[in-house]
């Protein structure tokens, strides 16, 4: 691995697709000649026309500066630690598969589509269709970890598939939304429509949620051996959500309207 | 060399074990009786490779805190002469003992490269509504039962083990060596890593390969039986009258070596020689397993 400082001179005014800056995480050559592609093919930038570069000691990849412009940050991220200091566009960390991504600042749409693992830390807001799929496709994020400190736009989770969303601020509508499998938990508030169209997979929702009765069953007691796990895994990032866990739940299954039996874990 | 403890003589001999193939799982419960109840069944008939596929034991019991759920729970040892057959006996036995008993979860309880399926194959008890979910690394099954959820892990590790490691209490009487036998199970039992898969921790059936009747693979081992005193060639002294064996299966051969000295100190400082003749291992002349637990060095 090798360690990167990229510093952006100043913000371009276009928008860049910024995947190709995964591959400096792996390249300890001349990274500065790396082109990054925009929508018209007359307009592209490289590395060093864009970022002051400068090696690192360590094995860290950092990029600082306004990257609103800079989409697809963090692509395929394979291995290794990104840290990003600043807003970036869309589709942040989108299929990324291993090692550990954090971000200070918002990300627009897309955070973590189709994730495949990895653990993703967000220190900001972020937009719709975080841990989603790419268009077209089915299945949304398959595995790894996104923690959030901040809200979340609309249809976060859409069609998750595996692994875990924990989100320290609230959600917007559609949370959940087609649902295939995974776990999200939630500590702040809730949007409409929450897990419209869940087949499986686990909510769990701090802020009280009100469920429509056709698409849910009734909230009931119950005690299940599986929720102290969850909470385990939980503590760190959501330690009131865990709390919750640790105490007499109820549960809700659906949405039986799709035929679905995920289950939504709320407070008593 | 004589090696004498508590006055009694101690055979310089050795007890020959054998490589097995071994796991350790977790049963939790709502109490810990419920992970009793269940532990008991499942290490049921699990004495001897011989007849029962699998030999199991109790290791220990857990407080909530050293359990992955925070119930109170029991630690099992398993071993068998492979890996196929741990995978036969496991799953079934955890079917039919672990999953019935009320309020009970079961987690694997040893990391290994090779796995042994538990949730893997009892989820399809949930006939469809069983529940997946991947926690940390690790699957877990929620199989829907009367009384709420069965939480299953997805497989257990499984690990290279030994079995087989033995000593023998040559005892002046049956109250004598019946007192010894306790000791010793006694200072054995509380011991991580290590098992006494016959019941109450010994057996009096030692036994030697083959018999005279085709198709026995084990039968009484005569040399050790006093009541055939004078009857057939036997290393044993004459005021023998009794004895029990001690075999012991362990997760590494150096469990089963300190398991080996703990027992005997507390079986010869028990009775001392005016209960015990002495105490002697099991062995087939070292041809046929690769551990060989000799008495004096165990003891030093």
């Amino acid at each position: 691995m090798s360690g990167w400082e990229l510093t952006l001179k100043q913000q371009p005014d276009f928008d860049l697709d910024a995947a190709a800056i995964s591959s400096v995480a792996t390249d300890a050559g001349d990274i500065s000649k790396i082109s990054l592609p925009s929508a018209r093919p007359d307009l592209t930038a490289e590395i060093g026309e864009l970022f002051h570069v400068k090696r690192r000691d360590d094995e860290l990849v950092h990029i600082s500066g306004d990257l609103t412009r800079f989409h697809r940050l963090g692509h395929a991220w394979s291995g290794g630690s990104l840290v990003v200091e600043g807003s970036v566009g869309v589709q942040f960390a989108a299929q990324m598969r291993a090692g550990t991504i954090t971000l200070r600042g918002d990300a627009d749409d897309g955070v973590a589509t189709q994730m495949r693992g990895g653990d993703l830390f967000i220190q900001g807001n972020i937009g719709d269709f975080a841990a989603g799929p790419l268009p077209g496709r089915r299945s949304g994020m398959r595995g790894g970890r996104l923690r959030l400190i901040g809200n979340a736009g609309h249809h976060t989770g859409h069609r998750l598939r595996r692994g875990w969303i924990m989100i320290r601020g609230s959600v917007g509508d559609c949370l959940a939304s087609d649902m295939v499998a995974g776990t999200i938990a939630v500590s702040a508030n809730l949007g409409d429509n929450v897990g419209a169209g869940m087949k499986r997979g686990t909510l769990v929702l701090s802020p009280a949620a009100s469920l429509s009765s056709l698409r849910f069953t009734p909230p009931r007691p119950v005690s299940l051996g599986i929720t102290q796990l969850i909470a385990d895994e939980l503590q760190s990032h959501l330690p009131d959500v865990a709390a919750m866990l640790r105490n007499r739940l109820h549960r809700s299954l659906g949405d039986l309207t799709a035929g679905g039996m995920g289950e939504i874990l709320l407070a008593h | 060399m004589t090696l004498e403890i508590a006055g009694v003589p101690i055979d310089d001999t050795f007890a020959e074990a054998f490589d097995m193939k071994a796991t350790r799982l977790v049963i939790t419960a709502h109490t810990i009786q419920w992970a009793l109840d269940a532990a008991i069944a499942f290490t049921g008939f699990a004495t001897s490779v011989i007849a029962c596929g699998i030999e199991m034991g109790i290791e220990q019991e857990l407080p909530p805190s050293e359990t992955p759920d925070g119930r109170p729970g029991v630690a099992v040892l398993a071993f068998a002469v492979s890996g196929k057959e741990l995978e036969k006996q496991i799953p079934r036995r955890a079917g039919q003992c672990i999953l019935t008993c009320p309020t009970t979860a079961l987690f694997a309880g040893i990391d290994g490269e090779k796995r042994i399926a538990l949730g893997k194959t009892l989820r399809y008890f949930g006939d469809g509504y069983q529940i997946s979910k991947q926690i940390a690394e690790r699957r877990y099954w929620r199989i829907p039962v009367m009384d709420g959820e069965f939480l299953c892990e997805a497989d257990t590790g499984r690990v290279d083990a030994v079995g087989g490691g033995n000593f023998l209490l040559l005892g002046r009487s049956l109250d004598a060596v019946t007192a010894a036998c306790r000791a010793a199970t006694k200072a054995i039992a509380p011991m991580a890593a290590v098992i006494t898969p016959f019941p109450g921790g010994a057996t009096r059936s030692g036994s030697k390969v083959g018999s005279k009747y085709g198709g026995l693979v084990a039968s009484t081992n005569e040399a050790y039986c006093p009541t055939l005193h004078g009857v057939v060639k036997q290393f044993i002294a004459p005021e023998v009258e009794a004895i029990l064996e001690i075999v012991i299966d362990g997760m590494t051969p150096n469990a089963i070596s300190l398991a080996m000295r703990n027992g005997i100190h507390a079986a010869c400082t028990a009775v001392g020689a005016a209960g015990l003749v002495g105490i002697t291992a099991g062995n087939y002349g070292g041809k046929l397993g690769r551990h060989h637990f000799h008495l004096h060095e165990v003891l030093q």
